[in-house]
């Protein structure tokens, strides 16, 4: 079984389109836009009949920065970061999925983040972290390498449903203002003007 | 001994507009909706008027289309100028989104100043 993390912004929702995990798995842990995440990946879910699950868990109390509501951490490089959060979201996955029959836990990281836990030496930490455990279960993140465009270009996600992905840090709607939503704008226009180009 | 200087009190859009001569409320602008709730969408049709509402949450704000009773369609933030029509709506302008195109998955608008 393969599990994605999944949160219906257009990094997961490509990589949901790419690599069509077993499960879409998509965690409220008491950020602010959970509600626009949960909405955003159910409707991409039905549209490209995947299996889709959530959990709820509220870690706001322990949360930072804007996605918990609270002042930016001096330790982020941006002002969403959230202590630990890809290690937490991989955990949930794991302990949610690992008594049926989980191989592999997919998490959307690309070439622009800017937090350690989505970038290279996290990835093969967190594996190895894993694999060492019961169930062997394994970490990947398919579009590391790739620029948020140029994954949406080689997954073939349909600009038909851009409309339903939802990248907002702070809302249940997007802000259109927030880091989160700046970059879902900047990346939309990017393919939309390579493959005007391409035409 | 002179104290601090008085800071100039902060001016209201509104207040800035008048300064320029200009309204620049007049906005007009055609976009797609972003974030777009499928099972809302699904139920509206081109030619249908959505109302144009100012979402808060906390200091955090989004402008929204919502469909009467049935709810929220989607946000606006693809376009450039939201800050603007923000401030607008702040000072009591009123506007309206007719819907071009629309489905489950999308939703194209052409937003306007609503006659007051």
């Amino acid at each position: 079984m393969k599990v994605l993390l999944f949160s219906g912004g257009l990094d997961s929702s490509a990589l949901a389109f790419w690599k069509r995990p077993d499960v879409c798995f998509t965690v409220d842990y008491g950020q602010r836009p959970a509600a626009g995440e949960i909405a955003a990946a159910a409707a991409l879910c039905e549209e490209l009949n995947l299996r889709h699950e959530t959990l709820s868990v509220d870690l706001r109390p322990l949360g930072a920065g804007s996605l918990a509501g609270e002042a930016a951490s001096g330790l982020g490089l941006a002002e969403e970061w959230w202590p630990y959060r890809n290690q937490m979201l991989i955990t949930f996955a794991g302990m949610r999925f690992i008594n049926e029959g989980l191989r592999e836990i997919m998490i959307g990281a690309v070439r622009t983040d800017v937090h350690a836990d989505g970038k290279a030496p996290f990835i093969r930490g967190i594996n190895r972290l894993m694999s060492v455990q019961e169930g062997e279960v394994t970490v990947s993140a398919p579009a590391r390498s790739l620029h948020p465009s140029k994954l949406l270009s080689v997954s073939g996600f349909p600009d038909t449903l851009l409309g339903l992905t939802f990248s907002c840090h702070v809302m249940e709607y997007p802000c259109g203002q927030c880091r989160g939503c700046l970059k879902h704008l900047q990346t939309i226009k990017a393919i939309k003007r390579s493959r005007s180009l391409d035409t | 001994m002179a104290g601090p200087k008085p800071s100039k009190p902060m001016q209201s859009a509104a207040r800035r507009r008048q300064a320029l001569g200009d309204d620049n409320c007049d906005l007009r602008f055609r976009t797609d909706l972003m974030g777009v709730r499928a099972a809302v969408a699904e139920s509206i049709r081109p030619g249908e008027s959505l109302d144009v509402v100012l979402v808060r949450d906390g200091s955090m704000r989004s402008v929204v289309c919502q469909a009467g009773t049935r709810g929220t369609v989607g946000a606006l933030s693809a376009f450039q100028g939201l800050a603007q029509l923000i401030a607008c709506i702040e000072d009591g302008a009123q506007y309206s989104a007719l819907v071009e195109k629309s489905s489950a998955r999308s939703c194209t608008v052409f937003v306007a100043r609503s006659k007051q």
